[in-house]
């Protein structure tokens, strides 16, 4: 049988979104408006369907792959099955409009945050922010990092009213389970910590090209997220001390320890007086 | 059969045997410092990180040639062309110092979507005026000739006119670019819509080939994947042989990007190319030994 002159000459804009309906088809549903015949020839061995349908798994299989190697904790909580559903879901609501894979996934947590329809979802989300946390940091721009001599350096005048820039990688998370502790022992192949709700702050971060995770307490996180917020560190110290449960003393003890240990970990890029790097 | 070595059309190096860069050898290429000549890598892998592959990469590009291969330009798209993935295109290609810029002869998406992977296009006229428009448009941006290789296919469109070397050679002829010749590439294509590979390879223009690409493949029966996965099979080589029969050989590169293995096979797997491409000039009258230098 031999195509007619209409579908011999279909213009190559209606072909590209024709073909890229088809492939996409099988995952996002939708009717074909056309059949594939009309546009692809059969090979020896395979209808024009069946060649079609090639790009079609190949797609899924590539963008499914990519988000659980961004996410190995989330699928490997979620289960197969239920990882295949929820990826299915997102690539409908969220489909790649970048030229990189890299960042396919960035909006997962969020979408887990909305009405998907999975089991543990709340913790899934939570995982999820933690993952997406590792790909960010891993991706950041290079920051220089104060060591902590250089921090020491830093005349006590500035302090007050100085301000912390921290480094590019830097992302802080509050959350509602233990995502940190399940993340690990997700990716080491140990037994899962309780998957109940817990409060937990987390810092992600860069340090010599590798991707670190740093447990937080609740007032660690807030100063951090206070410095982050472009606060001074006197106020930054404020907003901490409200969920501080110990004496002024015993805070002003911890407050040393966690910057030097900030400052190890290379979390600040540069310290400012009214405006003007320091350091 | 008589050899007719011809010049390449651009003022671009031969740059010897090369190999895809790839995550899992970067410990090994920056450690052990292996004796190959260049290295090809993922453009858009590189473009909006500053982490560790960017690292890896400004240490590797003081040390060996780096060529751009890039799979999401979408030349064939009916979408606008991202003029800001073409600057980030050509910032990377600055910072490396690469001698080439190639991606594939094929679209990834259409309405502001991107599948990911490397769509064919019907051969037709309307294609050809519209890809020929769009390389003149990258290479005035770029300021450089691109590079567009023969994709893999499974599916041939009724709406084709021509034949994909026809599409090709005229396409680099009109567009005055330069071509990526995937000798695997050919033969999958060959076996999926059953045309000779041969008559493929010769109806490439030598003159425009800036390099070459082998890989391995997956036979499904029905149909076989471009998977990047194996060695390349010896029906490939022989393409390969003809190939080179005809330009005198070029640039070859090595991909490798399922079940990759230590890096000592890949390496080993194009200097194969190296071997085989001796034994072709050894053939030719006037050819020169030189063609074959670089690789230690």
């Amino acid at each position: 049988m031999s195509p007619t002159s209409a579908e011999k000459k279909l213009p190559l804009p209606r072909l590209e979104r024709w073909f890229q309906g088809e492939i996409v088809r099988p995952h996002e549903g939708g009717r074909a408006s056309l059949p594939a015949k009309s546009a692809v020839l059969p090979s020896r061995h395979l209808s024009p369907q069946e060649r079609v349908e090639i790009y079609s798994r190949m797609y899924f299989a590539r963008l499914h792959d990519a988000l659980r190697d961004d996410y190995p904790a989330v699928a490997k909580l979620a289960g197969p099955e239920a990882f295949g559903r929820l990826v299915r879901a997102y690539l409908r609501r969220h489909p790649s409009r970048h030229y990189s894979l890299n960042i396919l996934g960035r909006k997962l947590p969020g979408f887990l945050d909305g009405p998907v329809r999975i089991p543990r979802r709340a913790l899934l989300a939570d995982v999820a922010r933690v993952e997406c946390a590792m790909s960010e940091a891993f991706d950041a721009q290079a920051s220089p990092a104060l060591t902590p001599a250089e921090m020491a350096l830093i005349p006590p005048s500035t302090w007050e009213k100085g301000r912390i820039r921290l480094t590019e990688s830097l992302r802080l998370l509050a959350l509602g389970h233990r995502a940190n502790a399940i993340v690990s022992a997700c990716r080491q192949d140990k037994p899962l910590p309780p998957l109940g709700r817990a409060k937990t702050w987390v810092a992600v971060y860069r340090k010599e090209w590798t991707v670190w995770r740093m447990d937080l307490t609740e007032p660690m996180h807030a100063v951090l997220g206070s410095l982050h917020h472009g606060r001074s560190l006197g106020q930054a110290l404020a907003t901490g001390a409200r969920t501080f449960d110990g004496s002024p003393g015993e805070m002003q003890a911890e407050v040393h320890r966690w910057f030097r240990q900030w400052a190890t970990e290379g979390m600040f890029a540069v310290v400012e007086a009214r405006g003007r790097p320091v350091l | 059969m008589t050899p007719a070595t011809k010049k390449l059309r651009f003022d671009l190096p031969n740059l010897g045997f090369g190999v895809g860069l790839r995550t899992v050898h970067f410990g090994h290429v920056l450690e052990k410092k292996p004796k190959v000549d260049w290295f090809e890598i993922v453009s858009e892998n590189f473009m909006d990180t500053g982490g560790r592959p960017m690292w890896v990469l400004d240490q590797v590009a003081e040390r060996y040639p780096i060529v751009l291969h890039g799979v999401s330009l979408s030349i064939g798209s009916v979408d606008a062309l991202d003029f800001e993935y073409l600057k980030k295109l050509d910032k990377l290609a600055r910072r490396v110092e690469a001698p080439w810029i190639s991606d594939h002869l094929c679209w990834c998406g259409v309405a502001g979507r991107n599948l990911h992977d490397l769509l064919p296009l019907p051969y037709s006229e309307e294609s050809l005026a519209h890809c020929v428009e769009r390389v003149k448009q990258v290479q005035d941006f770029l300021g450089r000739p691109l590079v567009l290789e023969n994709p893999s296919s499974y599916v041939e469109f009724k709406s084709s006119s021509m034949s994909e070397w026809e599409f090709l050679a005229r396409l680099a002829e009109e567009a005055d670019c330069g071509l990526l010749l995937d000798v695997n590439n050919v033969y999958v294509s060959s076996f999926n819509h059953s045309f000779d590979p041969f008559e493929y390879i010769d109806g490439i223009p030598p003159e425009r080939v800036v390099y070459y690409h082998l890989a391995g493949h997956t036979n499904h029966g029905t149909h076989i994947l471009d998977s990047h996965s194996d060695h390349a099979i010896e029906a490939v080589w022989k393409l390969y042989e003809r190939a080179c029969e005809l330009s005198g050989g070029r640039s070859t590169l090595y991909e490798w990007d399922e079940n990759i293995p230590a890096f000592a096979v890949v390496h080993a797997e194009v200097l194969k190319a190296k071997k085989r491409l001796e034994k072709v000039l050894r053939k030719i009258p006037g050819a020169k030994r030189r063609d074959v230098a670089h690789v230690g």
